[in-house]
């Protein structure tokens, strides 16, 4: 049975976000050895490193965080405390979408700027992490001529200049300050102060008395608010820096976090024009809907879940074709639309069913290759219930094919992908080196494999916690199709148990286990809450997450957007000890 | 001083040898010699040639200063020593990966990928070392990166995509490279890339960028300790792109030299054709590239895969485990590819590697010649890679002949022989890289090529064995 993708309008086989890293990022292959890649570990760089107890909260009890605002100092990680995110620069996703939003052009600047040692690095599990978002010489470069040539594009065409120089000069410079004024609030966010609208103002009079011509000098001037900090970075004022009482951002400050969370992008004329109205309860979950239904709001999904559920890691995955010879850009593709259109269904599905829904999202290269008796026609998803096997997210074969190697799966890289994303429990740093484990001979299975790796001590400590999540998922291969055996006379053992112990046969068991495992729900609201504030949370945030995990109880993600963004984490800071 | 973009000037130019304004600035170099901003005119030259190499390559002892002793092979290296670490044991596994017999074409093709170039559909699977560092510092020059060679002789390819034993370098899977031979080419392809300085907007750019700092500045009072950090880093960061611009305005020219008049291709050679002078051109138009900065990046195939080019050109050499001398014998007429296969110890193959190291040896004098404008030589801040996809005439991919001049700008060990047979399969090639790509080029890329198989690991590690302490 077909029903029509229930999901929120997403364009057609939309591609995943760009990547922060460059083409040469291939898959983290966690392979039979011992050791895997430093960056595959510590996502969040809380839990797991800071030696969190299993349910992913430290020491001292939840308490309420939406207790209102406190005029007394609290002391940093209380409960009254809503932490504080680092001076935000954009992002290269927010920085292009802004760009494009801000002015009309086309052009994505910043997906063609190299990276340095410093620039776009995700500090966490996120690329949205205040803490990696750095600035360098040879960044700050690429943005200046941007900057520069964005204004170029602008004034070649009359049609967008005319939508920032919307008035002709007299003897006075009314109109620069107009122009000023009003491109301004869009190009920083907030309103331009009369000192600052003043001093731009006489650089565009010093412009124009250099070039002669108001035309080149408003240029200049777009230039300069282009390459400015303010354009560049979520600026977010401490009135009383010092001071570690909350206070609460201001409207144009929290439209502007609002924006790049639902959208990745700026601030639309209607939050602006909304100014600090948007403080109030109501509007601001008023506007939390309305931009959830508005299509930009894919930017969301894409990111977010780009990122929580792997789908931006298919877009790189190889596939060996000696292994798998269907593999496609057709089926990347589509198992990548799944992921989305997944997480977009968890908007309004009650978390309790990530691991159990029978619902899977399907076209027609997705029907043949979950080899559904009756499937789509042509490239539209539809909403299917899959009979049986596959089910929940590690159903999904865009997650089973993107924690595989090209040439097999990898129950240690499904595992610890798993315990990394879904349990918030990084299984740690790796203390091996190289060469990899020589084996010195071909095991049959995966299995045999890794019993030789967990023979070993120095490899066991760690591999012992999380491969026997992947053994639950051997059913299915490296593309996430079912199978009985590895050959005929090897069958499948899927045998398993999580790191606390407890046992399971089979995906199914395995996904019962993890939906009982408390650390599943915590791992949720962690995530999200990393990604809405933009930044690596740590272990005083654990009492914040556990308060907005009690809160949701496994609702939608929908009714955990509205409880981060309506809380004082996301509506206030403070400063901080001089 | 600046120039005008005057056509009739260009022309003029263009005759006479060509001044260029250098495109980036002093200050952020110097800045990088010293870790501060991760940018830098760093460079990285892989210099290879084909068919392994016969007995006398490997140096005697391991370690640094006179533990270790260069090979016949090597001896031209010795103005050299201390700017060389030569690598033993170090094998390019995922290119056979057990399952494809090695052979020329599959070990060349797979040299800087270190993927099996030999897939099902005859693909490289895989981009190349050189390409990933030109993706991360490529933009900063006019030219991301630049591949020559020498091959003038189309050699067998193993039944493979000629790609695989005519390129290194591939920018995708499916984009080979391809080399130039001809040095007119690549002069002309050095100089229509060098377009005359753009009309100065130094003094616009520094106005705006006074105004970015004063707006910077002014946010100060309102914003915590860390944030103010944050706005001190902004602020280091525009300072340094507004001495750029002032070092722009005056910035230095270098001058090439005229036009090469030499014009060769494949199977069109004029019949004195000479390649040592082939090769000495090419050398002076790669240091012209590196000095002038139209490129960091160059790969230089001395000869193609499976060369049977006949180097009869050569002052035949007599090889012994200690030295070499020059051979009464005339170098005999037959092909480096059926030397190759004539056992490990001849005397005709070792002199051909002799004539490669002497030509790495050129390049790198010619680059220790240049002041970087870092207090050091452009070979200070290069990685020369040198080398050869097999081993020798057993043709494997183990064990392979390589070693690398420079040291990336401090960044890696030099003056060393560092043997790693205490591993129990040795190194592996594309953990090299991968140490190349993060700790000298500070790429921060997650892995390099595939690992497959047992190898799952490889380029995924940094060999610490290389990096400078």
């Amino acid at each position: 049975m077909l029903f029509p993708a229930p999901a929120a309008p997403r364009p057609r086989l939309a591609r995943p976000g760009l990547h922060a890293a460059g083409p040469w990022l291939v898959v983290v292959a966690l392979g039979a050895g011992c050791s895997h890649g430093s960056a595959a570990v510590g996502r969040d760089g809380g839990a797991g490193a800071t030696g969190a107890t299993p349910d992913g909260s430290s020491a001292g009890g939840a308490a309420p965080v939406d207790g209102g605002a406190s005029s007394d100092a609290v002391p940093p990680g209380d409960a009254g405390d809503p932490g504080r995110v680092l001076l935000h620069r954009l992002n290269r996703i927010e920085y292009d979408n802004t760009a494009k939003d801000l002015l009309g052009v086309a052009t994505t600047p910043a997906t063609r700027f190299i990276d340095d040692l410093s620039s776009d690095t995700p500090a966490g599990a996120f690329d949205n992490a205040a803490e990696g978002l750095t600035m360098s010489a040879a960044r700050y470069q690429q943005y200046f001529d941007a900057a520069k040539s964005m204004a170029d594009a602008v004034w070649a065409d009359d049609a967008l200049k005319g939508r920032i120089v919307t008035c002709a000069p007299d003897a006075t410079d009314a109109c620069a300050r107009a122009i000023i004024a009003a491109f301004g609030l869009r190009a920083w966010r907030r309103p331009l102060t009369d000192a600052e609208v003043t001093s731009l103002a006489a650089f565009a009079s010093a412009a124009q008395k250099d070039t002669g011509d108001f035309q080149a000098a408003m240029k200049r001037v777009v230039t300069l608010m282009l390459s400015s900090l303010p354009f560049l970075y979520k600026v977010e004022i401490d009135p009383a820096p010092a001071s570690l009482a909350p206070h609460r951002l201001s409207g144009y400050e929290l439209g502007t976090r609002l924006s790049y969370l639902l959208w990745s992008t700026m601030p639309d004329d209607r939050l602006l024009a909304l100014g600090d109205d948007l403080q109030q309860d109501a509007v601001l979950a008023a506007e939390l809907d309305r931009m959830l239904e508005d299509p930009r709001s894919d930017a969301f999904v894409q990111a977010f879940a780009g990122q929580w559920l792997g789908a931006r890691d298919l877009a790189d995955h190889a596939v060996d074709p000696a292994a798998y010879g269907n593999w496609s850009d057709d089926l990347r593709a589509a198992m990548t639309e799944e992921l989305y259109l997944f997480f977009t269904g968890l908007l309004d599905r009650p978390f309790d069913g990530f691991l159990t829904t029978d619902a899977h999202y399907v076209n027609d290269v997705l029907g043949a290759y979950y080899q559904l008796a009756d499937p789509p026609a042509d490239d539209t998803f539809f909403s299917v219930d899959l009979p049986g096997g596959q089910r929940g997210f590690l159903g999904l074969g865009g997650f089973l094919t993107a924690t595989s190697l090209a040439t097999r799966t990898s129950p240690s890289k499904r595992g610890d992908w798993v315990m990394t994303h879904l349990l918030c429990a990084p299984p740690g740093q790796h203390a091996g080196g190289n060469p990899p484990l020589n084996l010195g001979v071909t095991p049959a299975s995966p299995r045999a494999a890794l019993a030789i790796v967990l023979s070993n001590p120095s490899c066991s400590g760690c591999h012992k916690l999380f491969d026997g999540v992947g053994f639950g998922l051997e059913s299915y291969d490296l593309v996430g199709q079912f199978r009985s055996s590895y050959s005929p006379t090897e069958p499948i053992d899927a045998t398993g148990a999580l790191d606390d112990g407890t046992t399971f046969d089979g995906a199914t068991e395995l996904a019962a286990a993890l939906s009982r495992d408390p650390r599943l729900a915590t791992c949720a609201v962690r995530s999200t809450f990393s990604y809405a504030l933009g930044r690596v949370l740590d272990a005083d945030d654990d009492a914040r997450v556990a308060s907005l995990r009690d809160a949701w109880a496994k609702g939608t993600f929908r009714s955990l957007l509205r409880a981060i963004v309506l809380g004082d984490s996301f509506r206030m800071r403070r400063g901080e000890a001089p | 001083m600046r120039r005008p973009s005057d056509p009739t000037r260009r022309t003029f130019l263009r005759a006479s040898g060509v001044a260029l304004a250098l495109p980036w600035l002093e200050s952020l170099s110097t800045r990088s010699a010293h870790g501060a901003s991760g940018l830098g005119r760093k460079r990285f030259v892989s210099m290879n040639f084909p068919n392994g190499v016969s007995d006398f390559w490997k140096p005697q002892g391991t370690g640094a200063g006179d533990a270790w002793q260069l090979s016949p092979i090597l001896e031209p290296l010795a103005p050299l020593k201390n700017q060389v670490t030569v690598l033993s044991d170090v094998g390019n596994y995922s290119p056979w990966n057990g399952h494809v017999e090695p052979s020329h074409a599959n070990l060349y093709g797979g040299f800087l990928t270190c993927i099996k170039a030999s897939g099902p559909m005859d693909a490289n699977r895989g981009i190349s070392v050189d390409q990933v560092i030109a993706n991360g510092i490529g933009a900063a020059t006019p030219l991301p990166s630049l591949q020559v060679g020498l091959s003038t002789l189309d050699s067998y390819t193993d039944g493979l995509p000629a790609a695989h034993s005519r390129s290194v370098s591939w920018a995708a899977p499916d984009k080979p490279l391809y080399k130039l031979v001809d040095p007119q080419q690549v002069f002309d392809k050095l100089f229509n890339v060098a377009t005359p300085p753009r009309p100065d907007t130094s003094a616009a750019d520094k106005s705006i960028l006074d105004q970015v700092l004063g707006q910077a500045q002014a946010l100060q009072p309102a914003l915590s300790k860390s944030d103010r950090a944050r706005v001190d880093e902004f602020l280091t960061s525009v300072r340094a792109v507004e001495q750029n611009i002032a070092a722009m305005a005056m910035a230095p020219t270098c001058m090439s030299g005229a036009r090469p008049a030499e014009s060769y291709s494949v199977a069109m050679v004029p019949p004195d054709y000479n390649r040592d002078t082939h090769a000495n051109i090419m050398i002076d138009l790669v240091t012209l590239a590196l000095q002038c900065d139209l490129t960091r990046v160059v790969t230089f195939m001395l000869d193609d895969a499976r060369s049977d080019f006949v180097y009869s050109f050569l002052t035949a050499r007599d090889f012994t485990a200690t030295g070499s001398t020059p051979s009464a014998s005339p170098m005999p007429l037959g092909g480096l590819h059926g030397l190759s296969a004539s056992g490990d110890s001849n005397s005709p193959w070792a002199t051909i590697n002799y004539w490669f190291v002497q030509k790495l040896v050129r390049l790198c004098q010619k680059l220790q010649a240049i002041q970087d404008g870092t207090g050091g030589s452009v070979l200070d801040q290069s990685v020369v890679w040198f080398g050869t996809e097999m081993h020798g005439g057993n043709h494997d991919g183990l064990d392979l002949p390589v070693l690398y001049v420079g040291s990336g700008g401090g960044r890696l060990v030099t003056g060393q022989h560092i043997d790693f047979l205490s591993k129990p399969l040795g190194e592996d090639l594309a953990s090299v890289y991968f140490t190349f790509i993060n700790k000298v080029f500070d790429l921060g890329a997650e892995s390099f090529g595939v690992g497959l198989g047992d190898y799952a690991e490889a380029g995924q590690v940094i060999v610490p064995e290389i990096v400078a302490t």
